[in-house]
This record gives structure tokens, C-alpha cells and sequence, in this order.
């Protein structure tokens, strides 16, 4: 850590020290150095923002959020960009996890990345106009720009090789996106992705018309699995900005929803992927095992899923000791019957055959596109947020990280099974140690222009929220870099080489969340350009 | 091989039908459950809290001549409850209703009316007449003076200072 600040001061402007954060202040020319000084030095990507100051300074400052994960401490290079001139040298030759938010902040922001390698969209439709820039401030929410007509642009494929389209309308994940295969025969030589169909402008709302008690319910609807991990993160980053300390037992119930929402989240995954590989007994048992989850929270917070109890101070229910003991025996019945489905599935040749070196992801690869959750322990890397930042009641309790050197989806499968028992056991330990105590505080006013990161580890993996406060009782920027959005820029790696029956069970296998990774989206689309397209490969094909 | 798929046999083997015959049977709703609003007009002073709370911004206050409107259009509703936490006269009330399913959407609105006070100075409507008497209830000392005191707008009452 202090290494970092010594050696990071002989080449910046000025660097502060709060509590958990580094924040370096550096120029635009100086951003290559940076990069690679911080990679050195081993910190990790985490995540590229914009925060847009046109109105106060007649700037767009660059937030790159990188964590230290051995420190517990995130590091913020900040960078102001003047409104004339917004252009930047892009860092993607250090580090290949900032392609992706280099492109977002190009849609989103307008700001032109040098030497880029794919500048093309990612967030924004294909019918939305070339110079509107919808997270600026000077965007209203509810504009609707005129449309305009362009082709998508998509890779082409070389001289002998095919492009084969999976979705948009994908085949085992009921969420829209488009993967275009680009194969040799039957072997993968290349990938595309073309998501963000459910980008619906959340952020945009959130930063607009929200308050700060109002934006923990949108949050939660982030995600159809995981939304309680949202409305978590954006709480208990509000909550830091604001420098608010929750009753512990608040902190205990919401690590007993985390908890239970990664259980029946990989529950459902395990069930998925035995769906894909056509083990449709195993599917069914697993969501049938799933399913007392679901019920005791539907006893407790009134909600199967979404529970809509985090609000900023805490949260609005309490739980009674007979939950308590409901969920203690739902768990000692999962328990049970999860070790026979590991056992099913452990001893199961053919899905052996299916699952074993398929979708490699080498140890040196995962570090690279910092993949996060159960991905990067399946390859290896030993990184849970619940022990390397420790939140809510985590602190206070004790956590295994099951790790598998492998890397492929037989690794990943391991992983998750295992975590579903830690999960358990974690749960055993909540029930012990839960205090008595009141479950919220009142907050008063919150401070404008305070900044905070929140990190979960979410079942997908490291969910990240930034909020910096406003003047107008809402966040003057929020934002939310979901796992499955570093997860998916490895896919490309994991897919090189597969056979094509494959793909679906290796794009599987990251537990793709489409509507987390795409947060935000303003306008539907309804342009049939994919159509065309998917119809002119087909021809080809 | 054999073994595992033995095992599998057993695990769904020991299970028969586990979907719940719903719609056929009713299912009771669990304690908790946060189903369809409920407000009585009676006891609404036209505060605006719930207006500030709710997350999907679906309740609307508008004045209409001696009227105070209060809309709950409630085909938006995400069912979180915070305006039945926020409502401090305790008016709006989550029942466990669930089964609103419906293809007129004026099912799902509700709107109160609530009678305004005029003015005794200027004759504008100000306030509502259940807020007026919820102030004077907490009033220690109920004089004359001091209930016609309530019954004047600020606006009247910043020029009568002047």
C-alpha cells in the first residue's frame, strides 16, 4: 500500500488517503503510466466511470477503480477531461477487462478512446443517434431522440469461415442476446457479442428523478435472481458517502438474505446446466430444492424474490425467532439433499465427458480479464469480497473459499456446489450470532459530493456500485458494474477453440446475467436490422 | 455410472407431485405479504409523505377547487409498503389481497377526496379540513384566538406580520 504511494506520487498531481480509498489525481497524458504502475503492483481492475461536471467545472472526470485486494483498499485514478476536448489514449493493451467500459463511456459519455481496439457501440441501440449522449446531465431523462437509421456493425468473418447466430433470443436463458460464432468447421475461431437489449435507463432515472430512500427498490430490479445484492450495494455505499453506521443487527439480516439468495441462485444454476446438457431429472430436482428457499422468504419478507426490504439506514422488517427456526430446518433439509445431488453429479460420467476441459479459462487469462465469483476461483485466483472487503456481518463470521485449479466448467460446477454448503454453513452461523437490537436508523440530511465503493460478492461474482452524492437529495452519479460484465469479456477466450456444441454449456457455465450487465436502456428497439442480419448469415451458412 | 444414476432414481423417486394445484386450491397468502392498497379517505389529511416515498412515483396530489385529490394509480405499484410506513395518520393500509388481475385499469386506481378549509381572510382553500382539526386536537390551549389562528394561509398570515 505505501508502496503504491510512494512511487505513484513521483507521477501524479496529488494523491489522498481516506479510510478505504487511494485517490490518485493524475492528467490525461500520464493515464498509460498509471496503468501500468498499478498493474505492477498487482491491483486489480474493477471498474471505468464517468462523472460529468459540465455544469459545475466544464469537466468530465474519468473515474478507473482498481482494489488492492490484499490491503482492502480501492484505488481511484481520477482524471478531469475538459468538455472540449474529450479524448483519452485507451489502456486496453495493459489491461483487456477495460474494453468493455471503455466502450460504455464512449456510448454513454461521448469520450473518444485512442487507440481502442473495438470502438464500435455496446450499450446504446443501433437506431440511436451518433452524437447524443444519454448519462449526460444535459440529456433529460424522458427525451426521445430522433431516430436514425445505420447498419450494426459486426465482425467479418475471414476468407473460409462461417458465422453461426445464437438469439438474440437465446435458446436456455430467457433473456435476449446475440452471439455470433464465427467458425473454422465445427471448431470456434472467433466471437461476437451483441447484447444489451434490456438496457433500460436505470441509472439515468436513478441520477434524475430518485431520491435516495426511493432508489434501493430500483435497484433490487436490477436483476430476476440476485437483486438483493443491488439494493445491498447501493445501500451500503450510500450509507459509507453518508458516513452512517447501521445497527449490527441490520447487518446480520442482510447477510442472511445474501446468504439465501446465493443458495437458491446456484440452485437454479445447477439446474440450468444440467438442463443444457440434457439431464433434465437433475434439473427438475435441483428447483424443487430450491424451492423452501424461495417460501421462507416468502414468510419473512412477504416476496418469493425481490424482497424490497433494504432501505438506507438498514432494513424495514425484522426477523422472528420462529424464522429463525424455520430456516434452520429448510437448510438441514437442503443440506441433505444437495450433498446427493453432489454425489449424483460427482459420480455422473457423462456429465463428466460434457463438463472436463471445456471452456478452459487459464489461470494467467483470468487474471487478465479479471474475471470475478465462482469463474475466477474455478481458474484458481483466490478472491471473495466477503473475506478481502469485508461488509455487513461478514466480519464476524467465518468463511472457507473452496478453490479448483482447473479452470473449466467441471471446475466451475465444483465450485458452486461447494459454495452452496459454505453458504449453509455461514447461514448456521448467522442464526447463532444474530444480536438483539433495533433493525434501522434514521438518517438525516446526506452531504453532497461525497463519494463511496461498495463491493459484494454476489452469486455471479465481485458486484460493484459507485455512489457520489448530489446537491438535489439523489446520487449526482451512481453506478453499477455487475459480475457477469467482466465475466462475459473472458467468454471469448473460454470459447476459442470449442466445438460448437459446446458453446451453449460454456456460455452457461459463467452464469450469464443479461438484465445485470445491461442496467440501462432508454429507448426500445425496434429497428429489424438483426433480423436482416441473422438472415444473411444464414444464407451463408 | 450405474451408481450415480441409481442414486438419481431415489433422489426424484422419494418425491411424487410437489406443484401447488393453484388456481384450483387457494393458496394462503403468507403474514407478510404485501398485496393490494387500501385508504381511508376518512382519515387522509393530505400530507404528501407517501407521495415523497414511493419508489415508482404512482400517487398524485392535486388541488381541485375546495377539493385536495389524492390518486393512487396503482397498476404501477411495486408493492413495497413505504407509503404505509411513511403515512403518519396510519391511512393507508397493505391488505393481503394478491389476486388482481384485471383488464380495465381503472380497477386498480384509487382516489380519495378531501374537503379543503378556506381562508377566513383571503377565502382560498389552504389546507385540508382534516389536518385543520388534527392541529387543533394538538393545540394545548384551545381558545378562540388561538383555533382562528390555524384557520389563516401562510400567505395571509406573512402580510398580516408585515
Amino acid at each position: 500500500m505505501s508502496e503504491i504511494r510512494e512511487t505513484i506520487v513521483n507521477i501524479t498531481d496529488k494523491v489522498e488517503t481516506t479510510d478505504e480509498n487511494l485517490i490518485v489525481y493524475s492528467k490525461p497524458s500520464q493515464i498509460k503510466e498509471v496503468a501500468k504502475l498499478l498493474v505492477m503492483q498487482g491491483a486489480r481492475f474493477a471498474h471505468l466511470t464517468a462523472i460529468d461536471f459540465i455544469n459545475q467545472k466544464n469537466q468530465i472526470e474519468l473515474n478507473y477503480f482498481f482494489s488492492l485486494i490484499d490491503d482492502s483498499m480501492n484505488v481511484i485514478v481520477k482524471i478531469p477531461l475538459e468538455a472540449s476536448e474529450l479524448s483519452i489514449s485507451s489502456i486496453s493493451e495493459i489491461i483487456p477487462a477495460v474494453i468493455w467500459s471503455e466502450r460504455e463511456c464512449n456510448d454513454l459519455f461521448g469520450i473518444n478512446f485512442e487507440g481502442h481496439p473495438d470502438p464500435r457501440r455496446l450499450v446504446l441501440p443501433d437506431n440511436w443517434p451518433q452524437e447524443v449522449h444519454p448519462l449526460r446531465k444535459n440529456f433529460s431523462y424522458n427525451s426521445k431522440p430522433p431516430e436514425s437509421k445505420q447498419p450494426a456493425p459486426l465482425k467479418k468473418p475471414e476468407e473460409g469461415k462461417t458465422v453461426i447466430p445464437i438469439g438474440p433470443f437465446y435458446p436456455s436463458l430467457e433473456e435476449p442476446a446475440y452471439f455470433r460464432l464465427i467458425v473454422d468447421g465445427e471448431e470456434i475461431a472467433d466471437f461476437d457479442y451483441r447484447g444489451f437489449y434490456v438496457h433500460r435507463g436505470i441509472e439515468k432515472l436513478a441520477e434524475s428523478v430518485l431520491n435516495y430512500q426511493q432508489i434501493p427498490f430500483l435497484a433490487e430490479r436490477i436483476c430476476g435472481i440476485c437483486g438483493f445484492v443491488h439494493s445491498c450495494a447501493y445501500c451500503q455505499a450510500v450509507e459509507k458517502a453518508a458516513g452512517i453506521e447501521i445497527p449490527l443487527r441490520a447487518k446480520f439480516i442482510r447477510s442472511l438474505f445474501l446468504e439465501l439468495e446465493r443458495l437458491h441462485s446456484h440452485l437454479l444454476w445447477v439446474g440450468l446446466a444440467a438442463h443444457i446438457v440434457g439431464f433434465d431429472t437433475l434439473f427438475m430436482q435441483a428447483w424443487r430444492i430450491r424451492e423452501p428457499v424461495m417460501y421462507i422468504c416468502e414468510i419473512i419478507t412477504g416476496n418469493r424474490k425481490t424482497y424490497g426490504i433494504n432501505i438506507v439506514g438498514g432494513v424495514t422488517i425484522d426477523v422472528h425467532n420462529q424464522h429463525l427456526k424455520d430456516i434452520d430446518k429448510v437448510i438441514s433439509q437442503i443440506e441433505k439433499e444437495v450433498r446427493e445431488l453432489r454425489e449424483i453429479i460427482l459420480d455422473d460420467e457423462v456429465i463428466q465427458l460434457r463438463f472436463k476441459n471445456v471452456g478452459v479459462l487459464k489461470y494467467d487469462d483470468a487474471k487478465k480479464y479479471c474475471v470475478c465469483g465462482p469463474v475466477a476461483r474455478g481458474s484458481g485466483i483466490n478472491i471473495d469480497m466477503r473475506t478481502n472487503f469485508p461488509y455487513a456481518a461478514y466480519p464476524m463470521l467465518n468463511i472457507r473459499i473452496p478453490l479448483n485449479k482447473s479452470g473449466d466448467v467441471w471446475a466451475r460446477t465444483i465450485v458452486r456446489l461447494e459454495e452452496i454448503l459454505i453458504s449453509i454453513n455461514i447461514i448456521r452461523q448467522i442464526l447463532e450470532n444474530i444480536p438483539e437490537g433495533p433493525t434501522s436508523i434514521k438518517i438525516s440530511k446526506i452531504e453532497p459530493w461525497k463519494e463511496a465503493v461498495s463491493y459484494i460478492e454476489a452469486p455471479r461474482g465481485q458486484l460493484f456500485h459507485y455512489v457520489m452524492t448530489g446537491p438535489e437529495g439523489r446520487p449526482h452519479r451512481w453506478s453499477v458494474r455487475a459480475p457477469s460484465y467482466q465475466n462475459y469479456q473472458a467468454l471469448s477466450v473460454m470459447l476459442k477453440g470449442a466445438s460448437i456444441a459446446d458453446a451453449p454449456l460454456i456460455i452457461g457455465s459463467i452464469d450469464p446475467c443479461f438484465s445485470c450487465t445491461e442496467r440501462y436502456e432508454i429507448v426500445d428497439l425496434k429497428t429489424n436490422s438483426i433480423k436482416v442480419y441473422t438472415a444473411e448469415e444464414l444464407k451463408n451458412v | 455410472m450405474f451408481k450415480s444414476k441409481i442414486k438419481a432414481l431415489l433422489l426424484s423417486s422419494r418425491h411424487k407431485k410437489i406443484t401447488r394445484p393453484y388456481p384450483f386450491v387457494p393458496v394462503t397468502p403468507p403474514e407478510n405479504l404485501r398485496g393490494r392498497l387500501e385508504v381511508d379517505p376518512n382519515k387522509c389529511i393530505g400530507c404528501g409523505n407517501c407521495v415523497r416515498t414511493c419508489p415508482s412515483r404512482l400517487i398524485t396530489i392535486e388541488n381541485y377547487k375546495d377539493e385536495r385529490i389524492v390518486m393512487f394509480s396503482s397498476g404501477r405499484c411495486i408493492y413495497c409498503g413505504r407509503c404505509a410506513a411513511a403515512c403518519p395518520e396510519k391511512a393507508i393500509c397493505i391488505t393481503h389481497e394478491y389476486e388482481l388481475a384485471t383488464d380495465n385499469k381503472k380497477d386498480l386506481e384509487i382516489t380519495i377526496k378531501i374537503k379543503m378549509v378556506k381562508c377566513i381572510v383571503c377565502g382560498k382553500p389552504f389546507t385540508s379540513l382534516n389536518m385543520l382539526n388534527k392541529q387543533i386536537e394538538r393545540l394545548q390551549d384551545k381558545s378562540e384566538e388561538q383555533i382562528n389562528k390555524l384557520k389563516i394561509c401562510a400567505e395571509c398570515k406573512r402580510k398580516g406580520n408585515v
